[in-house]
């Protein structure tokens, strides 16, 4: 890698932060996923495995296994369905993907809780009320309770 | 945060793998090359979950006789951003802070970041402790952080939080207990 593209590489850092929702080019219109989507995903592989009975690399990686663990211990016990109401709620409110991972793996109770855990929400011309956030966050909290 | 991204990775293929498993074969080489890597770029690649798109093989010029593909991949990345919040497990706490791992991130909080009123306090296990005794902060313990800086290495990421703020801190023990 040239020299130039260090030093550019070094400022498209310094512009990205995740409070102002600036995510850098990469990121910007990615797919987030939250922990209980990527404990979805990490189980089914597992299982797929089980059921083929070979163990594959990727369970193997360090990666993976921290990743299943960490996922396992900060998703709650949310199922499959429970997950996919969730998504649709969030993306319902008008938010971006990233603020709605973050409120699902956060779960935070009120709208200040919220706006500062995730104070993008409170960006001006961004159309997002208190009202809407906190009835979400309500909706969101009796997906958690009745699934 | 954990994304979905789709990125894109030339695997070489010796001749002996040609032939009707070579698909198979060359998901098989670009999941031991990419799966648990780490980039600056795009942080931590946990699972390939598609190959996307595979291109024609292109025989290389080296006088080998390989092939090489040009493959695009749907995986899934864990990415910390400045800024962010999230929960981390505290594995080792010292007088000048505590790490703390979020997943494959290793995190530090410096005890210049971590609330007034909390205490480094050797007695017993390391930990901190706040004033009135209530908040304690040790091994295993389940912490809210916000990232404020990051260092990326070639292969590596790590990070600086703080806990200093509202609505971060403790959330609970650990195994030993809970609130």
């Amino acid at each position: 890698m040239s020299a130039a593209l260090c030093i550019g590489r070094k400022s498209a850092e310094d512009v990205e932060d995740a409070g102002e929702l600036r995510l850098g080019p990469d990121f910007d219109d990615a797919n987030c996923l939250s922990l209980a989507e990527v404990k979805i995903v990490c189980e089914s592989k597992v299982a797929d495995d089980a059921e083929q009975a070979e163990e594959t690399s990727t369970t193997r990686t360090r990666v993976f296994e921290k990743t299943l663990a960490y996922a396992k211990r900060f998703s709650g016990n949310t199922s499959s369905t429970a997950a996919a109401a969730i998504r649709e709620l969030h993306n319902n409110s008008g938010l971006h993907d990233f603020e709605g991972a973050a409120i699902s793996n956060l779960k935070p109770q009120d709208w200040d809780e919220a706006k500062t855990l995730v104070p993008s929400l409170e960006q001006e011309d961004r159309g997002l009320t208190e009202e809407g956030i906190q009835a979400m966050l309500d909706e969101m909290s009796n997906v958690r309770k009745f699934e | 945060m954990f994304f979905h991204v789709n990125l894109e990775r030339n695997i070489t293929l010796e001749p002996r793998h040609f032939g009707a498993r070579m698909k198979a074969v060359l998901e098989e080489k670009l999941r031991h090359e990419v799966e648990g890597t780490c980039s600056g770029r795009y942080g931590f690649i946990v699972m390939v979950t598609r190959l996307a798109e595979v291109s024609e093989g292109v025989v290389t010029d080296d006088g080998t006789a390989r092939a090489k593909f040009h493959i695009k991949y749907d995986c899934v990345v864990f990415r910390p951003f400045k800024g962010e919040v999230m929960d981390a497990v505290v594995t080792q706490v010292n007088k000048f802070g505590f790490f703390a791992e979020a997943g494959p991130l290793q995190l530090f909080v410096s005890n210049a970041l971590i609330t007034e009123d909390m205490q480094f306090d050797s007695s017993g296990e390391n930990c901190y402790v706040s004033d009135d005794q209530q908040i304690r902060i040790q091994r295993d313990a389940s912490v809210r952080v916000r990232i404020v800086g990051m260092r990326i290495d070639a292969n590596d990421i790590f990070c600086i939080a703080t806990i200093k703020d509202d609505y971060l801190g403790l959330i609970d023990f650990g195994s030993g207990g809970g609130i």
